[in-house]
């Protein structure tokens, strides 16, 4: 258990000092640039983008693809945006995800008990007398994403900008993602995103294509505590007319507690950017019936460029095969304001 | 034969009066207009076109404006040697120039060409497109205190904030294509949002611009 939180602060560490490593002499305003994704789905969405450990699904494939491994079973999601209200522009995305071969239990009662994770009061032990809560609880539902329960996760996912430049030229951006996920144990995964990614536009000698990847760790501390962390864009290549460039790198790390009073949900992200933090992510996450209906409400607080918090808030209703998010987020810049993100999810 | 005798006797006398220079004159071509500088940039598409003729030998003045492919001829009478004459522009650049002909309809030479550019109020001039360093022309029909312009990412990351204080009713705002840490931005989609303020309060407009270098 020693050897493995030492693994974990070293990992914690690394991820922290590469990101503030990223850039040297780092400022606060963006370079921006092509493919810049604007959102994913609502309910990440809804919990103010600190979603790198509470989504795990498909949708994972942007949020963090380690996640792809909580699949419980094959899910499609579709979500639609306009980016700035008001003006000619759309963003849509599709992902769907698999989960394949079935955790063995036996090895990881024993791993599990070794842990020492805390059983919450009240629980009955298992058949060796250990209080071995993890799944004790999380096998007994099979939709309960508490624990890893497939050793492999993959996701296909596709996402398209289309906006009206100032005098009526087109401008398209298309993205085709392949996410895959390992879990070496019931409480490691790891993940990786390719993307490929291509740009037409109504614009001269304004095309271009590019390659993208994406990497995420989530980690079990106990049974309630996850920690994670992804870095977006770690490898990037984009290619002009004129000229090629590269996408910038993010890191984000990732802070969760799961299942507090049964029905809360927090998580807070770090995001580093340029060097130094660039955002501060949370989401709490209120599951009002169980499994049914959930509230969620976040913050984005972008901490450089003139500091500014983005509020925003959501629903999540779920029923059988079919899930449907509503977020809504509150910039207080005029220049994005309201957005509305809607995203239905099918389960197979 | 007396006929014929009068008129060879005629046409002698003709020509030997055209020899001495008895018969009326050929006019000499008049000068050509002088236009005056007109102020550029305007709002208003009224615009009054001064300048001066060779007043002795001008009996009209005829003024040119071109625009595209758009020309239009003003003709008017001239009584002075100074003239002023008000013509109609078009939205964008228009080149005036004018010719005076005489009571015969002789033409001068052609005047100096001018060149105004007629922007309507409240217009936005900029590229959709920055291929290199450029600016952002705002014309406005109230006078503005302050115009600002910011630039955004599509995932709301600020890249630059630009700002020109009026008061004026033209503002010209460069960029040049740097963020504002003075790094060069990359190519790709941006949202431009303009405010204005004037005496109204403030207005605030959105616009996608792309970068492509």
């Amino acid at each position: 258990m020693m050897r493995r939180r030492l693994a974990l602060c070293l990992l914690i560490a690394g991820a922290v000092g590469a990101g503030l490593a990223a850039r040297a002499g780092a400022g606060e305003f963006s370079r921006g640039g092509t493919f810049i994704l604007p959102a994913w789905d609502a309910r990440g969405a809804a919990l103010g983008g600190a979603a790198t450990i509470l989504i795990r699904d498909e949708r994972s494939a942007y949020w963090n693809p380690a996640n792809l491994v909580f699949l419980t079973s094959a899910r499609i999601t579709a979500g639609t945006m306009e980016p700035v209200p008001g003006l000619n522009d759309r963003y849509s995305i599709l992902c769907a995800g698999i989960a394949l071969f079935e955790k063995r239990s036996g090895a990881d009662t024993t791993s599990a008990a070794r842990m020492g994770l805390a059983a919450p009061p009240g629980l009955p032990a298992d058949t060796t007398g250990r209080r071995d809560s993890s799944l004790a609880l999380a096998l007994a539902s099979s939709h309960d994403t508490t624990l890893i329960r497939k050793t492999w996760g993959f996701a296909v996912s596709a996402t398209h900008l289309g906006l009206n430049l100032a005098q009526g030229s087109s401008w398209n951006e298309s993205t085709i993602g392949l996410s895959a996920a390992f879990a070496p144990t019931r409480r490691t995964a790891l993940g990786i995103t390719v993307r490929m990614m291509k740009s037409s536009t109504g614009a001269a000698d304004a095309d271009s294509w590019g390659a993208a990847f994406d990497a995420g760790v989530i980690e079990q501390v106990t049974y309630h505590v996850w920690l994670a962390v992804t870095a977006k864009n770690i490898l990037s290549h984009v290619r002009y007319p004129q000229r090629t460039d590269t996408l910038d790198v993010s890191w984000s790390l990732a802070f969760a507690y799961r299942g507090l009073f049964d029905r809360v949900s927090l998580e807070c992200d770090m995001m580093l950017k340029y060097g130094v933090l660039n955002r501060l992510l949370t989401g709490v996450e209120i599951a009002v019936v169980p499994d049914l209906v959930f509230l969620l409400a976040g913050s984005d607080i972008r901490m450089s460029q003139g500091p500014r918090m983005i509020p925003s808030f959501g629903l999540t209703t779920a029923y059988r095969f079919a899930e449907i998010s509503l977020a809504e987020s509150f910039d207080p810049e005029n220049a994005f304001g309201r957005q509305t993100r809607v995203s239905m999810s099918f389960l197979f | 034969m007396p006929t014929k005798r009068i008129v060879g006797a005629l046409l002698s006398i003709l020509s030997l009066a055209a020899v001495l220079g008895l018969a009326p004159s050929r006019a000499a071509q008049p000068g050509p207009p002088v236009l005056d500088e007109p102020a550029s940039p305007v709002l208003d598409p009224s615009v009054v076109i001064t300048g001066t003729v060779d007043a002795a030998h001008t009996d009209s003045l005829f003024l040119y404006r071109v625009s595209g492919t758009d020309t239009v001829v003003y003709r008017s009478k001239v009584a002075a040697a100074a003239f002023r004459d008000t013509i109609l522009l078009l939205a964008g650049p228009n080149e005036i120039w004018a010719v005076a002909r005489d009571t015969s309809g002789e033409p001068s030479a052609r005047s100096n060409t001018v060149f105004i550019t007629y922007n309507k109020r409240n217009a936005r001039i900029f590229p959709e497109v920055f291929r290199a360093p450029g600016s952002f022309d705002i014309f406005t029909e109230q006078t503005a205190y302050e115009v600002t312009v910011d630039l955004f990412t599509l995932d709301g990351e600020r890249v630059v904030h630009l700002r020109q204080a009026g008061p004026s009713n033209v503002f010209r705002i460069a960029w040049n294509l740097k963020n504002g840490d003075g790094n060069n931005v990359r190519n790709g989609p941006y949202l431009a949002m303009i405010k204005i303020t004037d005496s109204r309060g403030l207005t605030v407009e959105k616009h996608f611009i792309a970068v492509v270098r």
